[in-house]
């Protein structure tokens, strides 16, 4: 037998043999939906008042508006405005979080000057949110400053972002990275300027 | 003396030429000891401790009034007190918890320092950073000069659940307490000083630091 197959060995390339062992696999996996069409992930989109679970926060969309920088929010340029996005977020995890700017995005929204958002304030007092407490939610406006020169959206589509808790890969620290959307929000735009 | 040995006339190995099922034999046995030798260093490595508790602060506990080593300063817990509402200029600020307010005395120890890092944890492990809804003025930007100690309040905001039971940390670097001291002074904190204090309507003032008297 060792003879045999010693003839067979030297008579077949080695590649060969990862060939036949390449399809077996591939066989194999077939037999377990391995070779099936996989859907795209969709983006769930959640109603306004509904909890978007997303890790590290949990986040319920009120509403949008448009606020005027004579609430005391200056703009950079006159005539400009905020645009906000006015939620309800609570940090589930163990600590204080002080990255709130990375929860919420706003799509389609023509005017912005910045992608995050560049203030995020208490609803109850307007003070800036420096820190999120565990086990304490609360009401935030996330505000962008929206150009003047821009038409006005009726709509907003609100992205959601969440974190995942994993190993640091640089220090080895256990931590939530990795940003990704969650969800979508579409809610009409209310005009608070006046 | 004579040696006998015979004399060398090739490096080659003696004994039938390896066969093309002998050499992927070879193949196959190195790549399992290469896996073996890779199972095992991760079966000694995954019994290691994890970077966390490689790393962890070195956290030194003492008793309200006597000052507990943070390595670049003293912490001493003075006092404590609490409010539903506290003030600064820009007016009143409401919590949906309770602010509690420690009166602490900081004193560097050999050299000028500042102290970044102020939280109160509560029972179960939970972390409340020092708010930021007001100017903090003790914490992150004040030096601590060696030999003058200062006096002053530092405002944190917890669920009214937790806060009979909490202890305050504070550290000299605001972001990463990995491998350094961590001072923690448990609050003598009561469930009726909280309903009080959560009930009270006036807006109490934080008190600015100033050296000890």
């Amino acid at each position: 037998m060792p003879s045999s197959l010693n003839r067979l060995a030297r008579k077949v390339p080695f590649r060969w043999f990862a060939g036949v062992v390449a399809v077996i696999g591939l066989g194999v996996s077939a037999l377990f939906h391995g070779l099936a069409p996989v859907a795209a992930a969709q983006t769930p989109t959640v109603a306004p008042g509904k909890v978007i679970d997303a890790g590290p926060w949990k986040v319920t969309v009120v509403d949008t508006r448009l606020l005027s920088s004579s609430t005391g929010l200056k703009t950079t340029t006159d005539g400009d405005h905020w645009f906000a996005v006015v939620a309800t977020v609570d940090d589930t995890t163990n600590d204080s979080r002080e990255d709130m700017g990375d929860i919420v995005r706003l799509s389609h929204v023509a005017g912005l000057t910045a992608v995050a958002p560049q203030v995020i304030l208490l609803a109850s007092d307007a003070t800036t949110l420096g820190y999120l407490n565990p086990g304490m939610p609360e009401r935030v406006a996330f505000a962008w400053e929206q150009s003047s020169k821009v038409p006005l959206p009726t709509t907003a589509q609100i992205v959601i972002y969440g974190k995942t808790l994993r190993e640091n890969s640089l220090d080895g620290t256990t931590d939530w990275l990795s940003p990704h959307v969650v969800a979508d929000v579409t809610a009409p735009v209310l005009d608070k300027r006046t | 003396m004579t040696i006998n040995n015979p004399p060398i006339y090739s490096h080659r190995r003696t004994g039938p030429p390896v066969t093309r099922l002998g050499r992927i034999g070879l193949r196959v046995g190195s790549a399992v000891l290469i896996i073996a030798t890779l199972a095992i260093g991760t079966a000694f490595t995954s019994r290691q401790p994890g970077t966390e508790a490689r790393e962890r602060p070195f956290t030194v506990v003492g008793n309200v009034g006597k000052p507990v080593n943070a390595r670049t300063f003293d912490m001493t817990v003075l006092s404590v007190r609490g409010a539903a509402i506290i003030t600064d200029t820009n007016g009143p600020h409401d919590t949906s918890g309770v602010w509690i307010i420690v009166r602490v005395r900081l004193a560097a120890r050999n050299a000028p320092t500042e102290v970044g890092y102020a939280v109160l944890v509560d029972a179960e492990g939970h972390t409340y950073r020092a708010t930021g809804r007001i100017d903090q003025m003790l914490l992150g930007g004040r030096t601590l000069e060696p030999d003058i100690p200062v006096d002053g309040e530092v405002a944190f905001e917890v669920p009214v659940s937790v806060a009979d039971d909490v202890s305050i940390r504070m550290a000299k670097d605001s972001d990463d307490q990995r491998m350094d001291a961590v001072a923690q002074s448990h609050l003598p904190i009561t469930s009726a000083q909280v309903a009080e204090w959560h009930a009270a309507t006036k807006p109490v003032t934080v008190a600015s630091p100033a050296v000890s008297q």
